[in-house]
């Protein structure tokens, strides 16, 4: 039988100076699954993110992306091996259009003539169509991160890595937005950094839970958000009261 | 039409259009030996033209390839007595020096501050070492370096069809600037190739670029290495313009006045730095003429003022005019290679 993980990362730690961010995460992204990482701000949310995007180098561990070692890979090699990125502030290309953005993404994968065929639907059901001529840096937030999402989207990933998507928007754009990652291909795996409870809810099919640097538990969103531990550490002990 | 169908024509066609009038009316209005010269700074400045305006690449050192450009005709003339073949041999291996520097660079992640610094330090180490190259010890084959005094007397281009041993006047312009638009219409056909575009992609962000799964270390690396081998041809053809080769070529005031032609005529075009080279050269010839006040002082001053009153350059503040502007506000964000990326679909 195939293993179902589809990225797999074993006993990593990362350090700076002398602090722990990630701190031995031993943790499975299975094929097909949206899991969403949550915790307290300090966690390692953030690190161990990077950590898979090959931003940071970690002091040891090890992660594997569909079977093949990425541990020390650089960010442009760790992109080629299927995993986008979305970082929690919109990272594009400012000076350029909507469609330049995507083209740009679009082009390293595919063979120039495919490019507009690759992008259109793309940005049709992203909803940025009728932005395909607008400079990103004169654009709203809010549409800017659907920029970013659709460049994530345009290389057709394995894996998306989603840091905070919600950060920034309003809640009928965070409710959209959700709607929008259900629409997404099956065989896409996604794993999304999120401090917004109620999107993370909209969203999660897993939750793992992160408290300084250590993976504090992980499962299905009610088992996780009824957790005693998960209530104490993250939502605080008044809300659990 | 897909894009990149009939680039290198479409590139062609301003550049040919533009040089039709100076080849005609320019040497009737000035010496062709300063035009030759003009011809060559235009081109030393369009080799930063590309690198900083589109590649984002800030290189305190153009100065230092346009010198090891004519350093390395020189020697190589010296000991091959063949001029084209040194020409090509000499922008070779100013484009390996600056391709090294730049893997160098760029594989250890400086930040955009301490390229700058790293640039300018080299520029200065080249400066003080040939200086100190006076001594008979100091050759390279056949040809000695000369420390301050520099290397003159050397076999310059010669025509192919002719006796003579060196080029008219009027002929060596035509030369000169003939690498001048090749050179404009290589860059042109450069920005509208995938290349191209990662280079103009990785100036807006470079993380981005990286997390498209390109390796924006090697498109900045062989970027430095395009603009230093343009830098080089300048210094090639400075080398035959002048017939003598000196340490000055090295010299900070060389590279700053490459930035400063860069920046007045305006960065994030190829124009621009063409533009500005020319005008603040013919500035600079003009104020020889009196000893009141310093040219550099005074280049010094202009630059101050173009960067308040015009931060977008010559180049920049001619394309907001209302007779260049075609589309929207949003156009003055773009450049060339930004606008044929989507013109293109």
């Amino acid at each position: 039988m195939s293993n179902p993980a589809i990225l797999q990362i074993e006993d990593l730690v990362v350090k700076f100076g002398g602090v722990a961010a990630v701190d031995g995460v031993n943790f499975n992204l299975n094929r097909n699954e949206l899991r969403c990482l949550i915790g307290p701000n300090g966690a390692g949310k953030s690190t161990l993110f990077k950590a898979i995007a090959g931003l940071v180098q970690p002091l040891s561990g090890r992660i594997w992306v569909k079977g093949e070692e990425t541990t020390h890979l650089p960010p442009h090699l760790v992109a080629r091996r299927g995993i986008s990125v979305k970082t929690q502030v919109p990272s594009l290309l400012e000076g350029l259009t909507v469609y330049e953005n995507l083209w740009i993404v679009a082009r390293r994968k595919y063979r120039r003539q495919s490019c507009r065929k690759m992008i259109e639907p793309i940005m049709e059901s992203v909803g940025i169509s009728n932005d395909s001529t607008t400079i990103v840096n004169t654009m709203a937030h809010g549409r800017r991160q659907l920029v970013e999402f659709a460049t994530a989207l345009v290389a057709r990933p394995s894996i998306m890595l989603l840091d905070e998507p919600a950060a920034g928007l309003s809640d009928e754009e965070a409710g959209d937005f959700a709607k929008l990652l259900h629409t997404l291909p099956s065989r896409m795996s996604l794993l999304v950094v999120e401090h917004n409870m109620s999107f993370v809810r909209m969203i999660a099919q897993q939750v793992s839970v992160l408290h300084k640097g250590r993976l504090l538990i992980s499962g299905e969103p009610d088992l996780v958000f009824r957790d005693p531990r998960v209530q104490e550490v993250y939502l605080g002990k008044e809300a659990t009261a | 039409m897909s894009p990149g169908q009939n680039n290198f024509t479409k590139s062609m066609v301003t550049p040919m259009l533009l040089s039709i009038p100076v080849i005609v009316i320019a040497p009737s209005v000035m010496q062709p030996y300063a035009l030759a010269q003009l011809s060559i700074f235009a081109l030393l400045a369009l080799s930063l033209g590309l690198i900083w305006g589109y590649g984002g690449i800030l290189c305190f050192g153009q100065g230092a390839f346009f010198g090891i450009g004519a350093y390395s005709y020189v020697i190589l003339v010296t000991n091959l007595s063949l001029p084209w073949t040194s020409l090509i041999l000499a922008v070779f291996c100013t484009m390996l020096v600056a391709g090294c520097l730049g893997l160098m660079m760029f594989y250890g992640r400086l930040g955009d501050v301490y390229l700058a610094v790293v640039t300018l330090v080299f520029t200065l180490i080249l400066n003080r070492f040939m200086n100190a190259t006076a001594g008979p010890e100091y050759h390279i084959g056949s040809a000695r370096l000369g420390g301050f005094n520099g290397i003159p007397g050397f076999d310059t281009l010669q025509l192919f069809w002719s006796e003579l041993m060196f080029i008219p006047d009027i002929l060596f312009f035509y030369i000169c600037f003939g690498f001048l638009i090749i050179a404009w219409i290589f860059c042109r056909w450069l920005l509208k190739t995938q290349f191209g575009r990662v280079m103009v992609a990785i100036r807006e962000n470079e993380r981005k670029v990286e997390f498209a799964g390109y390796d924006t270390r090697l498109h900045k690396t062989i970027t430095f290495a395009i603009g230093g081998g343009l830098a080089g041809i300048a210094g090639v053809l400075y080398a035959n313009w002048a017939g003598i080769v000196t340490p000055g070529l090295f010299s900070l005031t060389q590279s700053a006045e490459i930035i400063i032609w860069t920046i007045v005529g305006g960065l994030g075009t190829l124009i621009g730095p063409i533009v500005g080279a020319v005008l603040l050269m013919l500035l600079k010839l003009l104020l020889g003429y009196q000893t009141v006040v310093d040219n550099y002082f005074l280049l010094g001053v202009l630059l101050i003022l173009a960067v308040l009153w015009f931060p977008n350059g010559i180049a920049g503040a001619a394309m907001q005019l209302k007779f260049f502007r075609k589309n929207t506000a949003a156009r003055k964000w773009r450049t060339h290679s930004n606008r044929t990326m989507h013109t293109k679909r």
